[in-house]
């Protein structure tokens, strides 16, 4: 019954089941392959989720990173970057240019000194409140495409590497 | 050069994403169906045109957007089967009165989707009185009647 119910039929119209029985398979597995892929963006492999926002920290706990693993262009995000350290202090914070060739900083807050180079790494002055504490707010556009290599480290302190990656 | 790109990449996903959507689901556009439509229209809009809303741009990217469809016309009037690939071909799912289940429930339709084409087509309301009901490349459904 069934092989010739799907057997193609010459009249009235001239049929190519195996063609169409291959499109309503791609059609299912399609479908599946679109909750799937529903279900990844919920977990946020697209940005702005479980699997994307993180919160990295150095060893010795001094600096710590919360930033979107996954961004797309076109898109901004924010990066909070807190340190520890001694009160009242003036502390320079590194940002890798690997980062900032593919982001670009819309809005850095709070800024309490001019900023600098060194090299192509940007460095940003941090001002320590009085429990040693210093956090920097920055909101960040995507305009590059892949992996950035990026990285923060504070003067003299530990590297932290900022892997993002930026879908098109 | 990312116009051509922009364009390109979404002539091929919208596409795809067609291709899985099924002939059937997209024509006898319902008025929901038409809505989201439009806000598929809405979201694609973005991701071509990008930041750049100059005129420039917009052109190109219709530019180019043509340029494919004509390109794809044109490849489909000579290889028949790239044609069928990209069109499929029509199915019969009704025949002599007999509904063939299997192939319905494949293309997701109904036995009622066939007895509205039926009446609004051809008058028809029995299914016995159905030679043919066929799905059509584009997914309309034609009846052709019995004794016809």
């Amino acid at each position: 019954m069934s092989d010739e119910e799907f057997a193609s039929r010459t009249h009235p119209v001239s049929e190519d089941m195996s063609r169409q029985r291959r499109m309503w398979r791609f059609e299912r597995i399609g479908w599946v392959a679109l909750l799937i892929l529903v279900a990844l963006t919920l977990a946020g492999l697209f940005s702005k989720g479980p699997l994307s926002s993180v919160n990295v920290k150095t060893s010795d706990g001094k600096l710590s990173v919360a930033y979107e693993r996954f961004s797309r262009n076109g898109a901004t995000d924010d990066l909070v970057i807190t340190t520890f350290g001694k009160a009242d202090e003036m502390r320079f914070l590194l940002l890798g240019h690997e980062l900032l060739q593919g982001v670009s900083i819309e809005s850095l807050n709070p800024q309490p000194a001019p900023l600098r180079s060194d090299g192509a790494d940007l460095v940003i002055p941090m001002k320590a409140d009085g429990n040693g504490v210093a956090t920097l707010y920055l909101t960040v556009r995507s305009n590059g495409v892949g992996l950035l290599r990026g990285r923060v480290q504070m003067m003299g302190g530990e590297e932290l590497p900022i892997p993002k990656f930026i879908y098109p | 050069m990312d116009a051509v790109l922009r364009a390109a990449a979404m002539y091929f996903v919208l596409m795809v994403l067609f291709k899985i959507a099924g002939r059937r689901s997209l024509s006898d556009l319902t008025t929901f169906d038409f809505v989201l439509l439009l806000i598929i229209g809405e979201a694609t809009q973005q991701a071509l045109l990008g930041d750049d809303f100059s005129v420039t741009n917009s052109v190109l990217i219709i530019a180019t957007l043509i340029a494919i469809d004509v390109g794809f016309s044109q490849a489909k009037q000579r290889s028949t089967r790239l044609a069928k690939f990209l069109d499929g071909g029509p199915t019969v799912v009704v025949e002599n009165g007999k509904p063939l289940i299997r192939r319905m429930k494949e293309a997701r339709v109904t036995e009622a989707d066939i007895m509205e084409a039926a009446r609004s087509g051809q008058g028809v309301i029995d299914m016995r009185d159905i030679r043919y009901a066929i799905i059509e490349r584009n997914g309309s459904i034609s009846v052709i009647k019995a004794g016809s």
